[in-house]
């Protein structure tokens, strides 16, 4: 497996923590900026590893729904791609704001995000993480 | 093919999603961006989409979520899409949702679509009347528009005093 795919994987271990430990801390703008990186590193770390090649934009969620007839796959996992890709393509799109807030309207990232919207970018980073690690670690 | 040519199919198919999935709910869409000015990029540009909605969730994520589910997902899932994407590189949809009523006050978005704007659907010329008001504010204010390395920004009032301000967002533009 290239080298490359497990350095990824390990780091959306590490973004997957940091968005714990903001959860913890209340600053759920940071939790989701965390999890949306640690989707992004999860489906590239997939990527690599079947050394199929994408684009470099942190939304490859149209990229992944082209792996549904990939038969390297398990069929569990390919069931599963339209769901990971409908989550990648959904935190990418809330990327810029919970890094930056809405600078458009002068409102801070924190003002923006909810504990329930954390809750659920944790959930959605764990999920895809932990598919992701599950195939890697058979590899 | 150019681009702009390439492209429009797509943009088409996205823009029916919107409209489908919206419906009443939708008061104005509009294309901006580099898809506008006429300078798109395969490799380089956004698809930009501006949406007005007459009620829209005041959370930013339930915004987003629910064009991803009912537009972004139909869309990127479609056949054609599918098919276009085995063999090419289709460029990222970008998206600013407002409610009517925010969609009211000033936003910087504004600024280059006074200049470059595809207004595709605008119940009682809502954002028409919208990017008037700011074309007058741009007029009052003597805006300039500079453009440095393929970056562009704009001096909104060049003659600005210290302390001055410009912006009262309290005060709607239309």
């Amino acid at each position: 497996m290239r080298k490359i795919a497990l350095s990824y994987l390990q780091d959306a271990k590490s973004c997957l923590e940091e968005a714990k430990q903001a959860s913890i801390r209340g600053d759920y703008a940071r939790t989701v900026s965390r999890s949306q990186e640690c989707v992004e590193y999860a489906v590239k770390a997939l990527f690599e590893a079947l050394e199929f090649s994408y684009p470099f934009i942190h939304d490859v969620g149209p990229q992944l729904l082209l792996l549904t007839e990939d038969e390297r796959l398990p069929e569990d996992l390919r069931r599963d791609l339209p769901k990971i890709a409908s989550l990648t393509t959904s935190l990418a799109s809330k990327r810029v704001i919970a890094r930056y807030g809405n600078q458009r309207a002068g409102i801070p990232a924190k003002e923006l995000f909810s504990k329930s919207d954390a809750e659920k970018a944790i959930h959605d980073a764990t999920f895809t993480y932990t598919e992701v690690k599950k195939l890697l670690n058979k590899g | 093919m150019e681009p702009l040519t390439y492209i429009k199919p797509y943009v088409t198919q996205l823009i029916e999603l919107t409209k489908i999935h919206y419906g009443k709910r939708l008061v104005s869409l509009a294309v901006f961006g580099s898809l506008a000015k006429g300078v798109f990029k395969l490799n380089r540009s956004d698809i930009d989409l501006l949406l007005i909605l007459s009620d829209s969730s005041k959370n930013h994520c339930k915004r987003v979520d629910e064009f991803v589910k009912n537009v972004l997902m139909p869309y990127y899932s479609s056949s054609e899409y599918i098919k276009a994407l085995r063999t090419t590189y289709l460029p990222p949809v970008s998206v600013v949702i407002y409610s009517r009523e925010e969609a009211r006050f000033f936003h910087d978005i504004y600024l280059d679509m006074t200049l470059w704007c595809e207004i595709l659907h605008d119940k009682d010329s809502f954002l028409k009347k919208v990017l008037d008001a700011m074309r007058k504010k741009i007029d009052e204010w003597g805006s300039v528009r500079k453009e440095v390395s393929g970056k562009s920004f704009w001096i909104l009032k060049p003659d600005l005093k210290m302390g001055e301000e410009l912006i009262d967002k309290t005060k709607p533009l239309v």
